[in-house]
């Protein structure tokens, strides 16, 4: 019985850890790949505010597969950077005093550290990951923010467009206090509102 | 001004046959922009009420939109069904506060059944943060107990204990019937104004049981179990048509969703049930803007006929301005005079398309109700239908002064016997 116990016990310690672990990993099933078309989520929940962005790399970089020169390097950590920037990305109403708190990128084709913060070569790897020529690629980001007056948040506007001219039209989806919307962004309409 | 009011409506009783017609085109035109918005606002506001309270709706793959039509509003019908275990997997997950199960494709008396938990009254909130409750009754506590919504109840005149027959398959009459196993009506909800107030919820287990002998879509040829014996068998649920779900924290849906889209088991579809409504709408917005154009454009005929016909009017007026002058009216007076008949014959107009929109209002919603799954409040009217009516209210008045400008021109030329 003590053993029967022992094992359900160790059991369900192993299903929660897959549970937990499960939803973290952002790897893609297939999914649709539109170039110039990217997906944006946004979610509000207290004081923290987290914006996830979905796009093929053509959008951002203009090819899609690791980088072969150094002038294909300097450009995917040229959008790296501009990535890290995300106060040039997102205005939030000024009022509610929203600081980034941390960024990250993820690329199945593209090193880890092409795509850090601050993009020496030294640290990191940034010799390519398999180069996967003839299939489409995506990026994954994820900037997580912190505000000192939530209350105060009306929208968000977004200057992706005007840093990635490849970006053609922004499918957003916002959770935040007031339920669920979506939008759809251009260059021309580049505020989110809730 | 009293005594020119007074002058004026009995100047216009005098024609009261052209200017009646004519207050009675504005009131069509004014029903049809008024009924236009009316439909737009209130259905928006139906539908994004049903589900203001849930996180995420999962059903088999197929389009966001047409998951959300089936599963929240009963429009049109599920492609495929889920199974039990995915089901299982997502009720039972960590972020996961609550899920309630549904199971749709049959039918009582064009009525839609659900098969579902329990759970579905403690859980499924509407509009804001609602939960459903019972007029009369409970839940469904026995295998063939069923609750029935606010509009079943009302239209086929139930009452708790009341016995009911469920129909296999959706649609209406001359359905195959599961008569052998009758449920007892063991509660009643209160109305909603959603899909809930037309359906009628029984348990998954009931769902299995009354097709236990049923084969290829109709009952076995001589096999009949009776309802006193379902109980012996297996009657866990083996699939569901969609399921709602409510998140512990707001902050992980996105990845709930994910996490669901990518279950590897089964091809399974989470949807953010206002982001999809969202999608919705901006489909539709199109349609909705042209007919909003051609109600407007319709309210500018109207107004452009009367214009019409009080300039028509003015010509066998003119003896009857002349006199008015005579007794001393000013060239304003008469001017005025114009004016006030214009502003009368509009807010008459406006206000008999009110009336009309309302008398409308009380026949067509039970009608959209029932078959569209909309509820539409007949009485009140939007602030944009407001706005809309005022702004109709003044167009026709300025209109109006193009008359009454040149009524005052003639007057001043016009001696007191005009040449007709």
């Amino acid at each position: 019985m003590k053993q029967l116990l022992r094992f359900m016990g160790s059991a369900v310690t192993v299903v929660m850890l897959s549970l937990s672990i499960m939803p973290l990993a952002r790897a893609h099933q297939p999914g649709a790949h539109v170039h110039g078309l990217a997906t944006l989520e946004v979610v509000i929940d207290g004081a923290a505010v987290q914006i996830n962005l979905d796009s093929p790399l053509d959008n951002l970089l203009g090819f899609e597969r690791a980088p072969r020169n150094e002038k294909e390097r300097q450009a995917v950590r040229a959008m790296a950077l501009k990535l890290h920037q995300a106060a040039t990305l997102f205005v939030f109403t000024p009022a509610a005093q929203c600081r980034l708190e941390s960024a990250e990128l993820e690329s199945a084709v593209l090193a880890s550290g092409l795509l850090a913060p601050a993009a020496d070569s030294g640290k990191g790897s940034d010799t390519a990951k398999a180069d996967a020529s003839d299939a489409h690629a995506e990026l994954a980001a994820t900037w997580h923010f912190q505000c000192v007056m939530p209350q105060a948040l009306q929208g968000i506007e977004v200057r992706l467009f005007q840093q990635f001219s490849g970006l053609k039209r922004i499918d957003a989806a916002v959770v935040g206090p007031k339920g669920q919307s979506s939008a759809k962004l251009s260059p021309k309409s580049t505020r989110l509102k809730w | 001004m009293r005594p020119l009011l007074f002058l004026a409506f009995a100047s216009a009783w005098n024609r009261r046959a052209t200017l009646g017609l004519m207050a009675v085109s504005i009131a069509l035109s004014v029903m049809l922009l008024l009924g236009v918005e009316q439909l737009r606002t209130q259905a928006r506001e139906s539908f994004s009420q049903s589900v203001s309270g849930t996180d995420l709706v999962v059903g088999a793959r197929t389009s966001p939109i047409q998951l959300m039509l089936y599963a929240v509003f009963r429009l049109g019908d599920a492609t495929h069904n889920i199974r039990w275990s995915s089901f299982q997997m997502m009720a039972e997950h960590p972020a996961v506060a609550w899920a309630v199960p549904i199971s749709l494709g049959d039918s009582h008396r064009g009525f839609a059944v659900v098969g579902t938990t329990t759970d579905y009254f403690k859980h499924f909130q509407y509009a804001d943060r609602r939960l459903l409750a019972f007029s009369s009754g409970k839940p469904f506590a026995d295998i063939f107990d069923a609750v029935v919504g606010a509009d079943v109840a009302e239209q086929l005149g139930y009452q708790l204990g009341d016995s009911i027959v469920l129909n296999h398959g959706a649609g209406g009459i001359g359905l195959a019937e599961h008569a052998d196993k009758p449920f007892k009506v063991s509660g009643i909800l209160k109305r909603t104004g959603l899909a809930v107030d037309r359906s009628v919820h029984i348990s998954l287990e009931a769902i299995e049981a009354i097709h236990l002998d049923w084969q290829g879509g109709a009952p076995m040829p001589g096999l009949s179990i009776p309802a006193e014996y379902v109980r012996k068998f297996d009657l866990a649920p083996k699939e569901i048509t969609a399921a709602f779900i409510g998140l512990k924290s707001r902050a992980g849906v996105f990845q709930m969703q994910r996490h669901i889209n990518q279950y590897k088991a089964e091809p399974l579809l989470a949807v953010l049930p206002g982001v999809a409504l969202d999608e919705l709408w901006s489909i539709v917005s199109i349609v909705e803007k042209s007919l909003l154009a051609i109600s407007a454009l319709v309210v500018a005929v109207g107004l452009s006929g009367l214009v019409a016909v009080v300039l028509a009017g003015l010509g066998e007026r003119r003896r009857e301005l002349a006199v008015l002058r005579s007794v001393g009216a000013g060239p304003r007076v008469v001017f005025m005079l114009l004016a006030i008949e214009g502003l009368m014959v509009v807010v008459a107009g406006s206000l008999l398309g009110l009336l009309g929109l309302i008398t409308l209002g009380v026949f067509v919603t039970p009608m959209l109700e029932t078959h569209l799954g909309i509820s539409l409040a007949a009485w009140t009217l939007s602030a944009e239908a407001w706005q809309l009516l005022l702004l109709v209210m003044a167009t026709g008045f300025l209109v109006s002064l193009i008359p009454g400008y040149r009524a005052y021109r003639m007057s001043l030329a016009d001696g007191l016997t005009p040449r007709l």
